[in-house]
């Protein structure tokens, strides 16, 4: 609460208190009339002369009434003026503070905006040039990861191609042996089996067939083949 | 004692194998054997530790050849040569697809005697899948003529028309 608003009450209470003391001063004046001219009626003999002095005296009151409350109205009215002056200086003051303040408050808002856009657009530039340097450090990198990765896989591709050529070599000599093997272990037994058949048949045959002296005469011809090639030397 | 080792032949002629060679000299050992532990080195007592036939084959040589089987020298004398004698003998193996019968070891003997010489035995072996003749194994050195292996011989060289696909 300004300094402008507390004068403002104090004046209307002042002229609160002046019109209650106006109003209490004519309530007494009335009641002093009133007995005034009881105590006239009684006596009876200043009669007139009583009620010269109680027209005088009302008369005076009224004008005593009428000048306070002249003076009452033009304190109410100097009051009132003076509560519309400080009322319409407030409004004013008001109105300046208010002006001053919304422009304080534009120009702060301004200067702030403009701060806040500049240190936005510093920190946009900034990140924005951590951002590139991030981006090619990481396109640096990435491209030397990758240039490495496919060096590896081409080493690698490349002693792979050689290792599975070799075991694919290998596996194919060793199963062309095997196979190889296994034909011929398979003709063996093949061989083998005409030749137990072969065998058996001419056993069945000859072993039969063959007498005693066949037998001896077969050994003794072997014995001089034996002896023909030399083995008792 | 005559050292003429024709007293000795109807001894080691009588020898065909070399079963009867190892039983032959067994005896001999025994005969010996009881000979020198009998008190008074009494031959005839010795004679009696061995076979009939063996005791007959001795006393046929010995009086063949006018020998006194009852004289200790010549009889020590006489089993120490035949003991060298049988050793020197010359062994033929022969591998055979049946049991040869003693007439016909005596049948090969004698073709052994007649057609290689004298002072073979022969160590005969059987195995039947030979099917015939013989396989000849003399002093290290090996020869098959046996039918199985003429059959061999002939399926080796006939072999492709048998396996006419064989690569």
């Amino acid at each position: 609460m300004n300094i402008e608003s507390v004068m403002f009450f104090d004046l209307v209470i002042t002229v609160f208190i002046l019109v209650v003391a106006l109003i209490a001063v004519g309530y007494y004046f009335w009641r002093y009339a009133k007995k005034v001219n009881g105590k006239v009626g009684i006596t009876g003999g200043d009669a007139g002369e009583n009620a010269d002095l109680l027209s005088q005296a009302r008369g005076k009151a009224i004008k005593m009434i009428d000048e306070a409350n002249n003076k009452a109205l033009d304190i109410i009215s100097k009051a009132t003026l003076s509560t519309d002056t400080v009322s319409e200086t407030f409004k004013q003051e008001m109105s300046h503070i208010s002006s001053v303040q919304i422009k304080e408050f534009k120009k702060a808002t301004s200067d702030f905006t403009k701060t806040y856009f500049q240190v936005l657009q510093d920190l946009k530039a900034n990140n924005i040039e951590a951002f590139q340097n991030v981006s090619k450090d990481i396109e640096v990198n990435t491209t030397k990861e990758i240039t490495n990765f496919k060096e590896s896989m081409e080493k690698l591709t490349v002693l792979s191609q050689d290792e599975v050529k070799k075991k694919i070599d290998a596996d194919y000599a060793l199963l062309t042996k095997e196979m190889e093997d296994y034909k011929n272990q398979e003709l063996q037994k093949v061989e083998s089996g005409i030749y137990e058949l072969l065998e058996n048949v001419s056993k069945l045959v000859l072993g039969k067939a063959l007498s005693l002296s066949e037998h001896e005469e077969l050994i003794e011809k072997s014995l001089k083949e034996a002896k023909k090639e030399g083995i008792f030397k | 004692m005559k050292k003429d080792v024709l007293i000795y032949y109807d001894l080691i002629t009588s020898l065909k194998t070399t079963q009867e060679v190892e039983s032959f000299v067994s005896e001999i050992d025994t005969l010996m054997f009881e000979f020198y532990n009998t008190k008074g080195l009494l031959i005839h007592k010795a004679l009696d530790s061995i076979s009939f036939g063996t005791v007959g084959k001795i006393m046929q040589a010995f009086l063949k050849n006018n020998l006194d089987i009852y004289n200790k020298d010549t009889f020590v004398s006489f089993f120490q040569t035949l003991k060298i004698l049988i050793k020197k003998l010359k062994v033929i193996k022969l591998v055979l697809a049946f049991d040869p019968t003693r007439i016909t070891i005596e049948k090969i003997h004698n073709f052994v005697k007649e057609n290689i010489g004298m002072g073979y035995i022969l160590d005969i072996e059987v195995y039947h899948d030979v099917l015939g003749g013989a396989i000849v194994i003399f002093n290290g050195k090996y020869k098959d003529f046996t039918l199985k292996k003429n059959l061999e011989e002939i399926y080796r060289l006939r072999r492709s028309e048998i396996l006419p696909n064989r690569t």
